[in-house]
């Protein structure tokens, strides 16, 4: 009998990782087409305040991140619901795979395109800087004209954050019954007590949130890669 | 030596028994045929042989080991069928580089050779392909990366009669060229049975035959005599099919029970006839007193 293959998981992942993040590029530029018309077309990307006194009117406009990162969280938890659909699911049944691979692959993918989306997010914030300072000629009070690491790291772990709920939300819904329905309630509860909580936990230093977001979404790619590797899967 | 082995085998789909207690073992190195009518669970067991879906209850092993979800079991295994799809953004062309980047035994050039004669433009994108085209081209992807178990669930569905010639002699000519298990399904098992060494078959969820493809097709025989004459032979036997025309009578019998040499036959008039695999897979799987014309009448 002629000699059996013998591929390790970590070089399929690896293989897979490099085509699904080939492949997968259009969700990119989906990401840039919603930054230039979230971030510069529709809004201001800032919260703008004024007052006068006589002849004197003073405007102040604040610019910031927030409109950009809520664009890029909003994002990769609709593209991490599109990778763990069955037409994606069904692409990785081509090739040498197994549910775990294609998980870990979707996890991977999901960590870059969120770095890239860091990238992305900052651009376009320099960007609308920029059509301010040049376009609309107005004055700066420059605070922080370099984005410090901190927040750099929170803007990943947050885009991260919600890739990974998406990846765990797509991957329960196509998973066994006795796992999904807990999993979604237990998803639903957090979001939820997150949601009330929100204010709390916005007033803890951005490196402390980072990590607790970044710790929230190991366990959600955890969970994934669990659930992943008890479903069955069918081209029908 | 077994790759495939399934021990008491089965899998509801809800209420549903796509598969009852199936037993079975599978050679290496053997083109065998699973065949069966529609509905009958041929695609279930080659979803868990696969490794994609979980047998409710029971045990099936490829290559020694439980297939599901198994990274090894994907290594060496290929499931072909209509619905194999890839990625919008992939031209043909770079479908094959894709799949020579995770396949080991792949054979790029002939995928380009087989590709070239069957007209397949390879700037093409796989789900622009008509329906032959693209049984036509999954087929060559199946076959050129050479794994050690190949599964074809119906690859010639929308093949025109010539390329479907050329095609099994294809699959024939390439496991003579790297010997591998081949399991395939098809509703043209007349076509196929030159390349087929076993047959597989599947009905109702249980494997009603799992034999030689020789020792299959004489498993029934063909008699045709005087009703009198076969009468009382016909009582001592089991009938599969049985059709009385002035006085002659023509009946499908189970061999094993056929306890009369082929002269005592002879001299009583009646003559003995072989039937083909696909007629015997027919009557074998048949429902009992079921006839087409019995509904317009």
């Amino acid at each position: 009998m002629q000699s059996l293959t013998n591929i390790s998981l970590k070089t399929i992942v690896k293989k897979q990782v490099k085509w699904k993040a080939k492949l997968y590029i259009s969700a990119l530029s989906s990401l840039v087409i919603l930054q230039i018309i979230f971030g510069i077309l529709l809004s201001s990307s800032g919260s703008t305040s004024g007052y006068g006194r006589g002849n004197l009117s003073v405007q102040f406009s604040i610019y910031s991140l927030d409109m950009f990162l809520i664009v890029s969280a909003f994002w990769a938890f609709i593209v991490a619901i599109l990778f763990t659909t069955k037409a994606y699911r069904i692409d990785d049944l081509s090739v040498i795979s197994s549910r775990t691979s294609s998980a870990i692959a979707n996890i991977f993918v999901m960590i870059i395109y969120s770095f890239i989306a860091v990238v992305i997010m900052i651009s376009t914030f320099y960007l609308k800087v920029l059509e301010i300072l040049l376009v609309e000629k107005q004055s700066f009070i420059i605070e922080n004209l370099f984005i410090s690491p901190s927040i750099l790291l929170l803007c990943f772990s947050s885009i991260c954050l919600f890739g990974a709920i998406g990846l765990l939300l797509g991957t329960s819904f196509k998973g066994p019954t006795l796992i999904k329905v807990p999993i979604i309630v237990l998803l639903l509860i957090f979001i939820s007590l997150v949601s009330i909580n929100l204010n709390s936990l916005m007033m803890l230093p951005d490196l402390i949130i980072s990590v607790i977001y970044l710790f929230v979404s190991v366990l959600c790619f955890c969970l994934t890669i669990w659930i992943a590797d008890k479903s069955e899967v069918s081209r029908k | 030596m077994n790759i495939i082995q399934c021990e008491d085998l089965s899998k509801s789909f809800g209420r549903r028994n796509a598969l009852q207690h199936v037993t079975c073992a599978i050679d290496a190195e053997k083109i065998i045929g699973i065949i069966g009518r529609n509905g009958a669970g041929k695609s279930t067991i080659l979803n868990i042989i696969a490794g994609y879906i979980k047998p409710t209850s029971g045990s099936c092993k490829v290559f020694n080991e439980n297939p599901f979800n198994n990274i090894q079991t994907a290594a060496n295994m290929i499931f072909i069928d209509d619905r194999l799809s890839f990625s919008d953004y992939l031209s043909l062309e770079d479908i094959l580089k894709f799949g020579a980047d995770f396949y080991p035994n792949w054979q790029s050039e002939l995928a380009y050779r087989m590709l070239d004669y069957a007209g397949l433009d390879l700037t093409a994108k796989h789900q622009q392909l008509s329906k032959g085209q693209l049984a036509t081209f999954n087929l060559v992807y199946g076959l050129v990366s050479r794994c050690a178990l190949t599964i074809l669930d119906e690859p010639m569905n929308g093949m025109d009669e010539a390329i479907r010639t050329d095609f099994y002699r294809a699959i024939l000519k390439e496991y003579l060229a790297f010997p591998r298990t081949i399991l395939i399904t098809s509703h043209h098992l007349q076509e196929m049975e030159s390349i087929l060494e076993e047959i597989l078959l599947i009905d109702k969820g249980s494997i009603i035959a799992h034999a030689p493809l020789d020792e299959f097709k004489e498993q029934l025989i063909s008699l045709s005599g005087p009703s009198d004459a076969l009468a009382d032979l016909l009582s001592e036997t089991e009938v599969y099919a049985q059709t009385i025309v002035a006085g002659m009578t023509s009946a499908i019998v189970d061999t094993s029970k056929l306890f009369v040499s082929e002269d005592l036959l002879r001299s009583k008039g009646i003559t003995l006839s072989h039937l083909t695999a696909s007629e015997v897979c027919k009557y074998l799987t048949s429902k009992e007193g079921s006839d087409i014309d019995a509904i317009f009448d």
